[in-house]
C-alpha cells in the first residue's frame, strides 16, 4: 500500500524548574535515509533511537529503518518521559490518519521493552497541564499515558481527567505498551503475533478494569473499536471543514457513522453521533431517531440532546417535559454539564414546570464545579 | 549560555584568588588528562577547577593537546578536514552531498516542513581518531558555524540549519566548510 508521508506533532508534559510545560517533537518522514543505520536524524539525543528502534519492533523488517527527521522544538529538558510522543509521532508520521485528533503523550518507552510503557514522574503536574491544554483548545484532543499513572494517581487528578473526559474534549488514552494505541496511527503494522502476546492479555484486563471507572468517558474511542473510529473521524474532519469542502465532509461522514451504526447497533456513542450528522445533513427525523436510541442506550450526550429535543418539540407540555427531565437528570448524574445547562433553562422557563430559580442555579452551579466557568 | 552571561562568568573566574595546594594540583594533574580525553568527572575535581585558576590552566593544556593530536592523527592518515561545493555538483535544490577522505557531509531538506538538516558522517578511522568528549565542529569560510556535537554512536552528528536568510546549498554557493574539533 502506498502511504502519504507527512510531517507529525505531538506535545508532551515536561517539569521545568518546578512547572509543567508542553512541549513538542516534530517526526517527518524522509525516505533519502532509508536503511540508514542512522535513519532517524536531527534528534540530538542518544537514547531517541533506542526509542524509536523498541517502537518499531514488531513491524516487518523494511520498516523499521525507515528515515525520519526528528526535531525536538524544546530542548531544555530532561529525562526519558517524551518517549511515548516520539514513538507515536514516528508512528503518525510514517502512517498518517486521515483525521488525526490533536495528541499529547507522556510515557517512558522501555529500552529493550519492544514497545512497553513505563510510569513517568510528576503525573499529577502534567496531568494539569494537559487539562489546561484541553480547555484552551478549539478542538477534542487525545491524551496518552502509562496505565500504571492512572491507577496510581491522586483521586482529584483522576476526577479532572474523567470529567473532561466526560466532556468529550478530552480522550484519556492510558496503554501499558504501543499496540494497545495502534489506532492512533493508520496502519496494522505490527504482526499478529506481535498483537496476541499473551503478556499482554492482564494489562489489557487491567486497563478495561481502569477505565470502567470513567463512566463519563463517552470519548474513549478504544472501547468501542473501528466503527466508532471511523465515524468519529469523519465527524473530527467534518468539524474542520469550511465552505466548499463542507457538504463532502457532510456526505463522508454521515456515509461512516451510519456504517458504525449498522455495524454496532448497541453502541449509544455511534449512535449519537450519527444523529449528530444526520442533523447536520438536514435529515432532522433520523437525527431524532438515532439520538433517542442513543439515549436509550445510555449515552450522556445522547440523553442530554435528546431531552433538549424533547423539551422544545412541546416546552408547555408537562408530561412530555417531564420525559425530557428524565433523560436529561440521567445525563447529568454521569456528568453531563449540557444536560445540567439545559435543566437550568427548563427550570428558568418554567412554562411547564413552573419557574424555580433555586433549582436552576443548582444546575448552574454544578456546571460551574465542573467546568470551571460561569454558564448564566 | 548567552554572551552576557559568559562575560559575567569570566569575569568572576579572572578575579578568583589562587587557593590550591601545589600537591593538590599534582595529584589532579593525572587525572585531568583523563577528563580531556572524555572519562567522567568526580564530583571534586570538578569543584576544584571552577575555584582553581591554576587547575583550570592545567585542564585547558591538556584539552588543547588532545585536539593537536586529533588535528595530527586526521593529518597523517589523510582525512578531508575541508570541503568546497563543486560545478559538477547535482543541481537538486533540496539534496547536496559532499564526499571526501574519511567523510560524508549530506545537506537535505525535509519536504514537508522546509526543515533543513546538515548530517556529518566520519568513517569508521576517522571517527576511532575522536575520543570521547571531543565534538566536531563545521563552519563556514564567513565565520557561520553549521553544527557541533559529539559522535553518536553511528559516528555522525546532524543538527538543523537555523539560518533563515539562506539556506545552506545557496551559502555554498560562496563559502567553503571547515572541520575541526571543539
Amino acid at each position: 500500500m502506498i502511504r502519504r508521508a507527512t510531517t507529525e506533532t505531538v506535545e508532551f508534559p515536561v517539569v521545568i524548574l518546578g512547572s509543567a510545560v508542553l512541549a513538542s517533537l516534530r517526526v517527518e518522514r524522509m525516505a533519502m535515509l532509508d536503511g540508514d543505520g542512522r535513519f532517524a536524524a536531527g534528534h540530538d539525543r542518544a537514547e531517541a533511537l533506542d526509542v524509536l528502534i523498541d517502537a518499531r519492533a514488531p513491524e516487518p523488517d523494511r520498516e523499521r529503518l525507515s528515515g525520519v527527521f526528528v526535531r525536538f522544538l524544546r530542548k531544555d529538558f530532561s529525562g526519558l518521559s517524551y518517549g511515548l510522543a516520539l514513538a507515536l509521532a514516528d508512528k503518525r508520521a510514517r502512517h498518517p490518519l486521515e483525521a488525526a485528533p490533536r495528541l499529547i503523550a507522556t510515557g517512558e518507552i522501555i529500552n529493550g521493552g519492544e514497545g512497553r510503557i513505563a510510569a513517568i514522574d510528576g503525573f499529577e503536574a502534567k496531568a494539569r497541564q494537559v487539562l489546561e491544554a484541553c480547555e484552551a483548545a478549539a478542538e477534542p484532543l487525545a491524551f496518552a499515558f502509562p496505565s500504571a499513572n492512572w491507577t496510581q494517581a491522586d483521586s482529584e487528578t483522576r476526577q479532572a481527567l474523567k470529567t473532561a473526559a466526560a466532556t468529550g474534549r478530552l480522550s484519556l488514552r492510558p496503554a501499558d505498551h504501543l499496540s494497545e494505541l495502534s489506532d492512533l496511527w493508520a496502519s496494522a503494522d505490527e504482526s499478529p503475533a506481535a498483537r496476541s502476546r499473551p503478556w499482554l492479555w492482564p494489562s489489557a484486563a487491567a486497563l478495561a478494569a481502569s477505565l470502567l471507572v470513567c463512566a463519563g468517558g463517552a470519548t474513549l474511542w478504544w472501547r468501542h473499536g473501528q466503527p466508532l473510529r471511523a465515524c468519529e473521524g469523519a465527524v473530527i474532519a467534518l468539524d474542520a471543514a469550511q465552505g466548499e469542502a463542507r457538504p463532502a465532509k457532510v456526505a463522508a461522514a454521515v456515509e461512516a457513522c451510519a456504517a458504525a451504526a449498522r455495524a454496532r447497533p448497541d453502541d449509544g456513542r455511534i449512535l449519537f453521533l450519527t444523529g449528530q450528522v444526520h442533523h447536520e445533513n438536514r435529515g432532522y427525523a433520523l437525527a431524532d431517531k438515532y439520538w433517542k436510541a442513543s439515549a436509550d442506550l445510555g449515552d450522556p450526550d445522547g440523553q442530554a440532546t435528546w431531552g433538549q429535543r424533547l423539551w422544545l418539540s412541546a416546552p408547555d407540555d408537562k408530561a412530555v417535559v417531564g420525559q425530557a427531565l428524565s433523560y436529561l437528570q440521567r445525563a447529568a448524574d454521569q456528568g453531563s454539564p449540557a444536560a445540567m445547562e439545559i435543566m437550568a433553562d427548563i427550570y428558568i422557563d418554567g412554562r411547564a414546570t413552573g419557574v424555580d430559580v433555586r433549582k436552576a442555579e443548582a444546575m448552574l452551579a454544578r456546571v460551574r464545579a465542573i467546568t470551571g466557568k460561569d454558564s448564566s | 549560555m548567552n554572551g552576557a552571561f559568559k562575560s559575567l562568568l569570566a569575569d568572576a573566574l579572572n578575579s578568583q584568588v589562587e587557593l590550591a595546594e601545589p600537591a593538590a594540583l599534582e595529584a589532579l594533574a593525572p587525572r585531568l588528562r583523563d577528563y580531556a580525553r572524555g572519562a567522567p568527572w568526580r564530583d571534586e575535581d570538578v569543584r576544584m577547577v571552577w575555584s582553581s585558576p591554576a587547575a583550570r590552566r592545567l585542564y585547558l593544556r591538556e584539552r588543547r593537546l588532545v585536539l593537536d593530536e586529533v588535528e595530527a592523527g586526521w593529518a597523517d592518515r589523510g582525512l578531508a578536514r575541508d570541503f568546497v561545493r563543486r560545478a559538477a555538483d547535482s543541481g537538486d535544490a533540496d539534496a547536496l552531498s559532499l564526499q571526501e577522505s574519511g567523510v560524508s557531509i549530506r545537506i537535505m531538506r525535509a519536504p514537508g516542513s522546509g526543515d533543513w538538516l546538515i548530517n556529518v558522517v566520519l568513517s569508521a578511522e576517522a571517527a576511532a581518531l575522536v575520543p570521547a568528549g571531543t565534538k566536531v565542529q563545521i563552519a563556514d569560510s564567513g565565520g557561520l558555524e553549521w553544527l557541533t556535537g559529539e559522535l553518536d554512536r553511528a559516528g555522525g552528528v546532524d543538527a538543523f540549519w537555523t539560518n533563515d536568510a539562506q539556506s545552506p546549498i545557496e551559502r555554498l554557493q560562496e563559502h567553503s566548510l571547515r572541520l575541526t574539533f571543539v
